[in-house]
């Protein structure tokens, strides 16, 4: 089922504001997890599990390293379900 | 170890009778008792359905993303703690001088049972990462030293009713053994 981009963004900013308290407003495809929107490792694992489940796609451990923008998230996700 | 002399400079509680030291105090000497009812549907299966539960959840006193990474034993030491830290007058002080003793019976037993369900019923992968920091017994002592930076020491008592009792005196010897000029010591 492909997903588009803007909907991703969108559930994303949900999850990330549930998981880290961080509001949606700063979440941007630019951001990166750790450095702006200082989400830690622990909450990371979190974010990942509910993408999954929310968007019905896997995202393996080895990937999650090089999601380092919510941009590259985004786009994981995009690809992976199509 | 010296007979240096400790004093308690700062209270702090939340209790089945108030959700602070002087609410609670004043509940206490007026004879208030602290147990309810329960009539929560979990609970009307079990042979007892009265307890003394707090009196203010801690979910009328912290933000809501701090309480989904906390146990209700790290919650109700932080809402203890804040009121002690504040009440001692929110001292400056050298973190390297600082400890932290809380005591615990057994720790986050709530976030074991519930990460326990979800094992069963939905797998591994939906297991809480912050599961482990929440469940260990030490869990309250270490997110009130994380909070107040101290790094003197922070330790846990797990000695059933003795606990708190034990927590004291842990602290008391950590000031005269010259580890920290300060502690904050709390029992569950």
């Amino acid at each position: 089922m492909a997903l588009a981009p803007a909907d991703v963004l969108a559930g994303l900013k949900e999850i990330v504001e549930e998981v880290a308290g961080i509001p949606a407003a700063s979440i941007e495809l630019d951001k990166n997890f750790t450095d702006d929107l200082e989400v830690d490792s622990l909450s990371m694992v979190e974010v990942v599990v509910a993408a999954e489940e929310r968007f019905g796609v896997k995202i393996p451990d080895e990937a999650v390293t090089d999601l380092a923008t919510v941009g590259d998230a985004v786009n994981f996700i995009v690809n992976a379900a199509k | 170890m010296s007979r240096r002399r400790v004093v308690v400079t700062g209270l702090g509680a939340t209790t089945p009778i108030g959700g602070d030291v002087t609410t609670s105090w004043s509940a206490l000497l007026a004879g208030t008792s602290g147990v309810r009812n329960l009539t929560e549907e979990w609970a009307q299966t079990l042979p007892v359905h009265f307890a003394a539960r707090v009196a203010v959840e801690p979910a009328e006193q912290m933000e809501r993303v701090e309480l989904r990474r906390l146990d209700r034993s790290e919650q109700f030491a932080l809402v203890a703690s804040r009121e002690a830290w504040k009440d001692a007058g929110s001292p400056e002080v050298d973190k390297e001088r600082l400890g932290v003793v809380i005591a615990s019976g057994i720790g986050g037993v709530t976030t074991l049972l519930d990460q326990y369900d979800i094992l069963r019923e939905k797998g591994a992968r939906l297991v809480s990462p912050h599961t482990v920091p929440m469940l260990m017994p030490n869990g309250p002592a270490a997110n009130v030293g994380l909070e107040l930076q101290a790094r003197a020491g922070v330790h846990t008592p797990v000695s059933a009713c003795a606990s708190g009792a034990e927590a004291i005196g842990y602290a008391l010897e950590m000031i005269r053994n010259d580890r920290a000029d300060r502690c904050l010591v709390l029992r569950q």
